[in-house]
């Protein structure tokens, strides 16, 4: 992994398209602005995880007895 | 055991499969659904139907058919909030041969936390689009922050129309 330190409005080109800039430091947060093509697709590091991690939660769930009763009366038929 | 891929079909016939909710039911082979690269966690996973007791319930599975014990209870987006537009790149959706994103049916997966009902939350984030015409899906990212991988059900149908 390729690592450099940049201050507040310095930033990064990546493949000559890609700009990443440091636009605040405020704590231990950092405000990270992007400017890239459309077709560069831009996640948070952690959301293939975090979709993994729903996936198999979701695949536990139980059958429920009556799952359209939890649903307001005007609600359980589609529309 | 079930033929050909989706699209070579053209039978009549019903077929038996074993669903985790609803035990062994009767489907048209032709409503089975592939999912070229599975689903996230569940990669290997390639063949689905979406399967439901009634008609018009809001909730149905999304049943793997070749493990009864996995199905995924999903969910129309647009019957649990007013709006959804979901931003996947058209890049990713090559593999259901749908870069437009018209006329495809999309679902959400919904977890029920175990005793929990009102918690239950849907997947706006990572949604399930099916380009029923070919019978392919897929599951997707969408890059809008606003969509949530945990929805709450509940309070997005009380800010519904």
């Amino acid at each position: 992994m390729l690592i450099l330190t940049r201050k507040t409005n310095e930033s990064i080109i990546i493949d000559d398209v890609t700009e990443i800039m440091v636009v605040d430091i405020k704590g231990d947060q950092v405000k990270i602005g992007i400017k890239a093509p459309k077709s560069v697709r831009i996640f948070r590091g952690e959301i293939y995880e975090e979709i993994q991690k729903e996936n198999i939660e979701a695949a536990k769930t139980q059958v429920p007895k009556d799952l359209d009763s939890l649903l307001p009366p005007s609600r359980r038929k589609k529309k | 055991m079930i033929a050909a891929m989706p699209q070579e079909q053209e039978t009549k016939e019903t077929i038996t499969i074993e669903t985790k909710a609803y035990g062994s039911m009767q489907i048209d082979p032709s409503s089975i659904i592939y999912f070229p690269d599975g689903i996230f966690a569940f990669e290997q996973q390639r063949k689905f139907a979406i399967v439901s007791d009634k008609e018009d319930a809001v909730f149905q599975w999304l049943q793997s058919i070749d493990d009864t014990q996995l199905a995924f209870l999903v969910a129309n987006p647009l019957d649990i909030t007013s709006s959804y537009q979901p931003a996947i790149h058209a890049e990713d959706l090559i593999t259901i041969d749908k870069p437009q994103l018209d006329d495809v049916k999309i679902w959400c997966i919904v977890t029920i936390p175990p005793n929990e009902p009102k918690s239950m939350t849907i997947n706006l984030q990572g949604p399930l689009i099916v380009n029923s015409s070919k019978n392919l899906g897929g599951q997707f990212i969408s890059s809008n922050e606003k969509h949530n991988v945990r929805a709450s059900v509940v309070d997005l149908m009380e800010q519904k129309d």
